[in-house]
């Protein structure tokens, strides 16, 4: 336990330390404010239009972050070098991926809520009434982080971060693709429907956490929802760092 | 030290000279841009993706690229265009209705834009879907009757449309006044104007109560030309045959601008004005 | 005599679209505990690939490889070991003395032990005043300091060294070897491989050669010599004869 705090905090330490971060955060924070331009040339839609460049906004940048400095989780280490000197120390190679997954989680906790704060700030300057239901959004965007650092952090183990992060990014489009190939499936022959419907139970899900259009109409979540939402999260996360620990029990360096 | 801020001094006057040389630049530009027309050659019509690639293309990204159509709609309409008709504006609404149905406005925005430029069918399209998305908006019904009315002269679905944005409990007391209306007996243009008075009263957005007093000033125009027809009538004896003869006899020194821009004939007999739509 | 470091019929092969390709062949050596050992070979022979094995960050295709008796990938065996890695590379944007914290949580010190040791560590191996210095501002050199100094974190009882002598200036080299002496004084067994045929003959009590992969004569520097010759004429003559 010990040692994954250690991981996760020199993780956490070093990605806040890089200037790529600040860099990203910066264009990230440009754009917050820029909702309120776009707002205000959108014929008295600026509510729906800071709404929905907010939230997006937020995920996109640190979706930024995770492609930059996430793909770059493992890969890193094993370039420099600087793996060797964890792994020979007595601990396991799982607690090495469970700290990174847990360091990486930290920096995008601090990107987001440095984010939501402008953002929620901005929603405050334009009267435009807070809803608990951003603060839910919020909350799943960060869940939907949360998974795609699992996902960028499996690649990372065992390609280089160029490929992890082309290979992240096409988990990120299929993952949100899954109601179009529902739609498709349908269409097709029942082989092909079979392959699609499996598909979609296997392949991660990721329009499960994209609520912003609820928030936007405030449609409220329900119970279930929220929990079925959280378990998926949960397990699916835990079953892509079981699998990046397995992969990098079997690298060598 | 005196070194260092020597190379300062030098660095921003080099800025300086940059910052002189880019603004010429612009000037440059502006003169040459002052020459040039905006020939179809030069003009850029905002690009719409097809309906299908938008529905499975833009990934967890549907409500910002509805926005961004909104944003672009909003450029593109009323900058001028070459073709003479807004022919993209129902393809950017259809795709941003497809993108975000719950987006209210734009229907309304569709009905209060569309048919002036000639696409009636496609603006009462589009507010039948934005009855199905958004059934809770009194607007939606209330401009789309107002298009059944004023462009297809449908009085029963007119009727029908005004009756159903009065049922809706965000309507404003007003519009109820138009469900009661016979449209059959009522005149058209008292009919018009009751309709864009609810509108540039009670509308909840800023453009569409300035859409609707551009109408009743549209109409005040209308009346003003009647009421310099019967003048006319009494200095020459007859109703002039054009409205150019309201200026020619003298009656009006210049036609007040219409901010609704709707062609306008005058009847030689009756000495009655009306659109030349009708 | 108690054996510290015991290796047996290890082999590597690495296996790629090609075919096979051997590493190290069929090596056994062992070495006492108390001991300097030092591994020579040429570029390429498979010292690193040794190394490597022993502190579990390859695998060997065949062979054992014990420590203290104990398989040597078990968990309590690497919390004996320190290890310093070839041309070593850390955490750019943390200072030595994070790096030295870091190491030592995940040794499993408790903080004032690990405060201790890294401000005495850091202080022997000459990195005192940098110690609050981001590692992305240090020299080749004091890379290595900071490698040999973390690999000493754990107070370990067997130490393996990857070049620890390479790239350093004559100055950084006599701090070395001072250091790698001192360790010996303490009782612990230094293993390390090297290419610098005349610091071996100064600090190591035993010796092994490798080849192409293969162990071609290991045992005590006295024996192996005889008195005659220097390491590096004997080493030219084995190796050479070879190729």
């Amino acid at each position: 336990m010990k040692a994954v705090i250690a991981i996760a905090h020199n993780t956490f330490r070093e990605s806040i330390r890089d200037r790529l971060l600040y860099a990203i955060l910066f264009f990230g924070l440009l754009l917050m404010l820029a909702t309120i331009i776009l707002g205000s040339i959108s014929l008295e839609q600026d509510v729906k239009v800071i709404k929905d460049l907010g939230l997006a906004g937020i995920f996109i940048i640190n979706f930024l972050i995770i492609l930059s400095v996430g793909t770059n989780l493992v890969s890193k280490e094993i370039d420099r070098k600087s793996i060797y000197t964890v792994l020979t120390k007595p601990i396991e190679r799982s607690t090495f991926i469970i700290g990174k997954f847990f360091g990486l989680a930290a920096t995008l906790f601090v990107t987001t809520a440095i984010m939501s704060t402008v953002f929620v700030a901005v929603l405050l300057v334009k009267h435009a009434g807070l809803s608990p239901l951003i603060f839910a959004s919020l909350v799943f965007t960060y869940i939907e982080l949360l998974f795609l650092v699992a996902i960028a952090l499996m690649f990372s183990s065992f390609t280089a971060p160029v490929a992890s992060a082309l290979y992240t990014l096409a988990f990120f489009l299929i993952g949100h693709s899954m109601t179009s190939l529902t739609r498709f499936g349908e269409q097709a022959g029942p082989f092909v429907r079979g392959t699609i419907t499996a598909g979609t139970h296997l392949l991660p899900n990721l329009e499960k956490f994209n609520i912003k259009n609820q928030v936007v109409y405030e449609v409220a979540l329900s119970g279930p929802q929220v929990l079925w939402t959280v378990v998926y999260a949960a397990t699916y996360i835990t079953v892509l760092i079981i699998i990046a620990t397995n992969i990098l029990k079997r690298q060598e360096f | 030290m005196v070194r260092r801020a020597t190379v300062w001094f030098v660095a921003l006057v080099i800025f300086a000279a940059s910052v002189v040389a880019q603004v010429n630049i612009n000037n440059l530009n502006t003169a040459r841009a002052v020459k040039r027309t905006a020939g179809i050659n030069t003009y850029n019509e905002p690009f719409v993706l097809p309906e299908k690639v938008l529905a499975n293309g833009v990934v967890g990204f549907r409500n910002l690229t509805a926005d961004y159509y909104w944003l672009s709609l909003i450029q593109y309409f009323g900058a001028g265009d070459p073709f003479g008709e807004y022919r993209q504006l129902p393809h950017l609404l259809n795709a941003i209705t497809a993108l975000d149905p719950k987006f209210a406005y734009p229907y309304t925005f569709g009905l209060l834009i569309l048919p002036d430029q000639g696409f009636v069918d496609e603006a009462i399209a589009l507010g039948e879907k934005g009855l199905v998305e958004v059934p809770h908006s009194w607007e939606i019904p209330y401009y789309l009757g107002y298009v059944q009315y004023r462009y297809k002269k449908d009085l029963v679905k007119a009727g029908e449309a005004f009756e159903r944005s009065a049922q809706s409990p965000e309507a404003p007391a007003a519009a109820k006044i138009l469900a009661g209306i016979n449209f059959a007996r009522a005149g058209q243009r008292e009919t018009a104007i009751a309709i864009w008075k609810v509108a540039a009263e009670s509308s909840e957005n800023e453009y569409t109560r300035e859409r609707a007093k551009e109408y009743l000033e549209h109409y005040a125009i209308i009346d003003f030309y009647e009421e310099q027809a019967r003048a006319y009538k009494t200095r020459y004896g007859r109703f002039p045959n054009t409205l150019e003869e309201l200026k020619t006899g003298g009656l009006i020194r210049d036609f007040p601008p219409d901010p609704v821009n709707i062609e306008l004939k005058i009847d030689p007999k009756t000495g009655s004005v009306s659109e030349v739509l009708d | 005599m108690q054996i510290a470091l015991s290796i047996r019929n290890l082999s590597k092969e690495y296996t790629n679209f090609g075919g096979s390709h051997r590493v190290v062949s069929n090596l056994t050596l062992s070495v006492p505990r108390g001991e300097v050992f030092g591994f020579l070979g040429p570029n390429g022979a498979g010292k690193t690939t040794t190394i490597k094995m022993i502190v579990g960050l390859a695998f060997p295709t065949r062979g054992t490889i014990e420590i203290f008796g104990e398989p040597s990938n078990t968990r309590t065996v690497r919390a004996r070991v320190g290890f310093m890695s070839e041309n070593p590379y850390f955490y750019s944007y943390l200072t030595a003395q994070e790096f030295m914290l870091f190491s030592a949580s995940l040794l499993n010190l408790s903080s004032i032990i690990a405060h201790e040791r890294t401000a005495s560590l850091l202080n022997m191996v000459g990195l005192s005043g940098a110690a609050d210095q981001q590692i992305r501002t240090f020299s080749k050199g004091m890379n290595q300091r900071l490698g040999f100094a973390q690999a000493l974190l754990g107070d370990p009882e067997i130490v393996f060294l990857d070049e620890p002598l390479d790239g350093l200036d004559p100055l950084g080299r006599v701090d070395f070897k001072r250091m790698i002496q001192a360790l010996k004084k303490e009782g612990k067994t230094i293993f390390f491989n090297s290419h610098i045929l005349s610091d071996v003959q100064e600090l190591c009590d035993s010796i092994g050669i490798i080849h192409k992969g293969k162990l071609v004569e290991s045992g005590p520097l006295t024996r192996i010599l005889k008195g005659r010759e220097s390491l590096e004429e004997h080493f030219i003559r084995v190796v050479g004869a070879k190729k």
